[in-house]
């Protein structure tokens, strides 16, 4: 159902169609193991397939977030549609997280100037 | 005919989310709204939807029922979300943004902001160990935005 990738410290999460609390509940299970890992500090929210989504999307964020904080780590999401940016505004979630305009970018900004190769 | 009106039941299982929001999406489409528009109602649906199998059945078993009714001529959606199950305290408090009774299974709080952002109207009644009932409005046509053709 989710997409979600590993790369050293940071994980990549390519958000499906839809979002909402049964999807949501999906992927906190599905990536528990993952960020359990205490060297993961950087996710990347990919947004690019993503056209519907409820708060259970910003529980999703919060989570993941707070994983990550609390190892000095940060949190990116990219692609995000119109309609994506006005709920991910409306939920005030861009105070905590940063955008980047793709996996590249996020990926370079976490790590200074060192480049992911896709 | 400018009023139609559908009614459906569902399970309180969350997996009947996703086919509540595109029940009401599919309906409203006679009202021919932007895909924006779809897209702000099944946000408003998916959260109230989700508010009574968590919180109004506390994620056990229950029945749903979603209603629906467009005007053609207003160009306006009411959506209803009634549920059986416990019923709400304190509504206001509930509606509260942030504040959520479940903070620890990684509940956002946002869902009647959610609602109340998406939708033109909100109106929640509760009663205590009787159950909830959300009801919703949307206009559509409100923005100058709109470029589909006939």
């Amino acid at each position: 159902m989710n997409n979600c990738e590993k790369i050293g410290d940071t994980v990549i999460i390519r958000l499906p169609s839809e979002v909402d609390d049964y999807v949501a509940t999906g992927i906190i299970e599905n990536t528990r193991e993952v960020f359990s890992d205490k060297r993961v500090k950087y996710v990347i929210f990919d947004f690019e397939h993503t056209r519907m989504m409820d708060s259970s999307g910003i529980g999703l964020i919060t989570r993941r977030f707070r994983d990550v904080y609390d190892r000095k780590g940060l949190v990116y999401i990219i692609n995000e549609s119109e309609q994506m940016k006005k709920i991910l505004t409306m939920s005030g979630i861009y105070r905590i997280v940063n955008r980047a305009a793709d996996i590249e970018e996020a990926y370079a900004k976490a790590h200074g100037s060192f480049v992911y190769q896709t | 005919m400018n009023r139609n009106e559908m009614s459906l039941e569902i399970e309180s299982d969350p997996r009947n989310e996703s086919f509540a929001r595109v029940v009401v999406a599919s309906f409203m489409t006679r009202i021919n709204p932007t895909l924006e528009e779809v897209a702000d109602v099944k946000t408003a649906v998916s959260e109230a939807v989700t508010n009574a199998i968590v919180h109004g059945y506390d994620e056990g078993e229950g029945r749903i029922i979603i209603k629906a009714v467009t005007d053609v001529e207003e160009r306006t959606l009411e959506v209803w979300i009634i549920d059986c199950g416990k019923g709400i305290e304190d509504i206001k408090k509930a509606m509260e943004p942030m504040y959520t009774s479940k903070p620890d299974k990684g509940r956002s709080g946002m869902g009647f902001s959610f609602m109340e952002a998406f939708m033109d109207e909100l109106a929640v009644e509760s009663e205590p160990g009787k159950g909830t009932t959300v009801k919703m409005k949307k206009k559509v046509g409100n923005s100058d935005r709109e470029t589909d053709g006939e």
